[in-house]
């Protein structure tokens, strides 16, 4: 009994996680990202990760209640679950992280100034970061995390994140680099890709992770 | 040019053996490599010139030191993987991993003194890379022919059942590791020192020929650029499409 009363709503229904829902429609970020691969994306790639995260939670009981807890535990409960609930964690912040073109803000003066810091400008800041997205070998992503209060650019391989490793870093904006995220639109063309992303970048989102999260030390939730 | 000649009439009639008379095949070999390109000594006349101007790399079939290898077959005929695939995938993935090694041999002297494979052996990060994924292409394009598939027959019909018991089971397993890789990489068939068969997966551009030991004798890439033009997210009917374009007479040719 006290077991149950520890149990939290979602997993009631035996599902530790729900896909949720892409905040627009599958068309929202074109002609950025194209309306096939949102869709594809979403509700094959991204349904699919946590399908298969919340069967391998049926048999492996983590400690955390939520999916951005669960992240710290991701690997000593094994690669099924390090891959999907990465693939999990990793895809509810992206479609977050990006708005119609016009429609995403800009960074705060917090953000603003914490990337003046270390890049000089947002120019510069956007150079750094797409050239870590580009070199990416294979799958992966590339990140803004802010690690002992200062900005860092990070990439990880396949559906890693920072918040796997305890104190390497809270992320608040990505880039899916995984050829699925880009091929149909850009082929091979990744750094036509990633110049593209930056139209979609939701910043209002970016500011919310950086300054309620992040800056709290605080993984930002899914 | 003259070494080039003697290459030529050296290794042609091993490669020649098991092939079909359309195209001979100068796959880098598990034992020994020799210095300057990338060995594909493939006269592949089956393939027209324009299909190469099409993809926009007649440069780098004959680019110095290390070049892009003739396909082995017409890209307009094999089954399941679309032309349109085949104009990636070689055109863009694979030249530009040659091109890139191409730099970074400009660079470095000691890197273009190499034979493809002493690269694969000896060096790390963005060479290996490279070199790997260029020595992977070139054999993944010989796994493959037009009307290729069925169940093999020879050599490797008889390893094939001594290691799995049957084909249907080592395709089934061979289906389940292809489609089970997280990630990018390939999926090879390989033959150990003891002679005998085994599946073995390589995340990114890992292969057998880094470690030795074990010698490759057959693989599937499975990066999404292998497959998402046609497939999409869709990997096993992927793997399927592979399965019925087995070049089986050169997978024969890749046991010792």
């Amino acid at each position: 009994m006290s077991f149950l009363s520890s149990v939290p709503c979602a997993m009631a229904d035996g599902d530790f996680y729900k896909l949720p829902d892409l905040p627009y429609d599958y068309g929202a970020l074109e002609p950025s990202i194209d309306a096939t691969t949102m869709q594809l994306h979403h509700d094959k790639h991204h349904a699919t990760y946590v399908k298969k995260l919340n069967d391998a939670l049926k048999e492996k009981k983590p400690r955390a209640t939520n999916l951005a807890d669960l992240q710290a535990e991701a690997m000593k409960l094994g690669s099924t679950v390090r891959n999907n609930g990465g693939g999990a964690y990793n895809h509810a912040l992206f479609w977050r992280m990006m708005a119609p073109v016009g429609k995403g803000g800009e960074p705060s003066e917090a953000l603003q100034k914490a990337i003046n810091a270390v890049w000089g400008s947002k120019e510069g800041f956007q150079e750094a970061f797409s050239k870590a997205a580009t070199a990416v070998f294979g799958s992966g992503w590339a990140w803004l995390i802010v690690k002992k209060g200062g900005l860092e650019i990070t990439t990880t391989p396949n559906q890693d994140n920072n918040l796997m490793i305890s104190g390497s870093g809270i992320p608040i904006l990505g880039i899916d680099v995984w050829e699925h995220a880009y091929y149909l639109k850009y082929n091979n063309r990744r750094p036509d890709y990633v110049k593209e992303w930056w139209k979609v970048v939701n910043w209002s989102e970016v500011n919310n992770n950086y300054e309620n999260y992040a800056l709290k030390g605080i993984p930002v939730p899914a | 040019m003259l070494k080039f000649g003697v290459l030529l009439a050296l290794v042609a009639p091993c490669f020649c053996k098991h092939l079909e008379p359309a195209f001979v095949s100068g796959v880098p070999s598990v034992r020994g490599g020799r210095p300057g390109s990338s060995r594909l000594l493939a006269t592949a006349t089956s393939v027209k010139p324009s299909v190469y101007e099409e993809f926009g790399v007649t440069d780098v079939l004959n680019a110095k030191p290390f070049s892009l290898p003739p396909l082995p077959w017409d890209p307009m005929s094999l089954g399941g993987i679309s032309k349109e695939t085949i104009a990636y995938h070689y055109g863009k993935h694979h030249a530009t991993y040659v091109r890139k090694l191409n730099g970074i041999a400009k660079e470095k002297p000691e890197i273009a003194a190499m034979s493809l494979e002493d690269v694969v052996k000896k060096s790390d990060g963005a060479v290996f890379n490279n070199a790997a994924q260029i020595w992977n292409h070139n054999f993944y394009w010989n796994c493959l022919k037009p009307n290729g598939g069925g169940t093999p027959t020879g050599p490797i019909a008889q390893k094939i059942n001594e290691a799995f018991g049957s084909f249907e089971a080592f395709k089934e397993q061979f289906s389940a590791r292809a489609a089970g890789h997280f990630g990018s990489g390939w999926v090879w068939l390989v033959q150990g020192a003891d002679g005998k068969l085994n599946i073995v997966d390589g995340h990114d551009a890992a292969n057998p020929v880094r470690d030795g030991g074990d010698k490759p004798v057959m693989v599937i890439d499975v990066w999404e650029h292998a497959y998402y033009i046609d497939f999409r997210n869709a990997r096993p009917n992927y793997i399927n499409a592979f399965f019925d374009s087995i070049n089986w007479d050169f997978v024969n040719s890749q046991l010792a």
